[in-house]
């Protein structure tokens, strides 16, 4: 082997290296883009949500979700500092105007009321931190999912809260704008 | 210590590598195939591999199945694929790009 191929190697898996932990330092935030934006407002009833991603550092990594999964994890996000209990998120995923008149601006968007039993709550919870595991895995950040999504037990032993730790950011598309 | 494992189907060349990465304080295993390096990523905290190729018909495939392999251990790493023999332009990189995997070229 030529030293010059080891040479290469060698600055390749210091580079990794080196890659790698400025991912694990680094803090991740959420991206919610919501589409069939009205100007001048913002998080309105009738946009639809449109992408949930995971930003760290310039890297902007799409979590794929299913329709249900983006209204759970962007109702966490909408609603965050608080800490809704699963209870919670099925009452306002049928009551809250963002959930229930969502995409009501676009008349493509599917329009639909959400109706979750609350153990489905808890699928969907599960499923979102697999997600974000798996998102977290591709960005090379030791932070766990449930790090990011956190679980709280309350004073009742089987009642969790569900909330995001991570700072959460919306980004608005017009409502002429082209749905991707 | 950073853990470093190389795939590579020539043992004298796998050696030399080895010693290399060695002498700069990495702690190395080596496999001949890509199956048997699987198991090694499931049951070590490997970071690298470095994925030696010298056969131009079949190291896509083999990467393939590897990163495919990879992709599906909790174990986080990066890849490395050192093809050995000359670049003859950008497709090979652009593969492993695909895959998220640095392909490099032995001159």
């Amino acid at each position: 082997m030529r030293n010059s191929g080891i040479q290469e190697v060698l600055a390749e898996i210091e580079y990794l290296r080196a890659k790698r932990a400025q991912a694990a330092s680094a803090s991740p935030r959420l991206v919610v883009v919501h589409g069939a934006h009205q100007p001048l407002t913002k998080c309105l009833a009738g946009e639809t949500v449109e992408q949930i991603s995971l930003a760290v550092h310039s890297r902007v990594i799409p979590l794929s979700l299913s329709p249900i999964g983006l209204v759970i994890a962007d109702l966490l996000a909408r609603k965050r500092p608080m800490l809704l209990t699963a209870s919670q998120i099925e009452h306002l995923l049928a009551s809250d105007p963002f959930c229930v008149r969502l995409g009501a601006n676009s008349p493509s968007a599917p329009r639909r009321v959400i109706r979750l039993a609350r153990r489905s709550v808890k699928v969907y919870i599960q499923r979102l931190r697999t997600q974000l595991s798996k998102t977290l895995k591709a960005a090379g950040v030791e932070t766990l999912a449930e790090g990011i999504l956190i679980s709280d037990s309350t004073e009742l032993s089987n009642v969790m809260t569900y909330r995001f730790a991570i700072p959460c950011e919306f980004v608005h598309l017009n409502s002429d704008a082209k749905r991707k | 210590m950073e853990q470093v494992l190389i795939v590579d189907p020539d043992p004298v060349h796998a050696i030399a590598l080895k010693e290399s990465l060695e002498a700069a304080n990495y702690f190395v295993s080596v496999h001949r195939d890509h199956r048997t390096a699987m198991q090694a990523v499931g049951s070590q905290g490997i970071s690298t591999v470095v994925f030696v190729s010298s056969s131009p018909s079949w190291w896509r495939n083999d990467l393939k199945a590897f990163c495919e392999s990879a992709a599906n251990t909790k174990q986080a790493m990066d890849v490395i694929c050192l093809l050995r023999w000359p670049s003859i332009g950008p497709t090979d990189r652009l593969f492993g790009d695909e895959l998220n995997v640095r392909v490099l070229h032995e001159e």
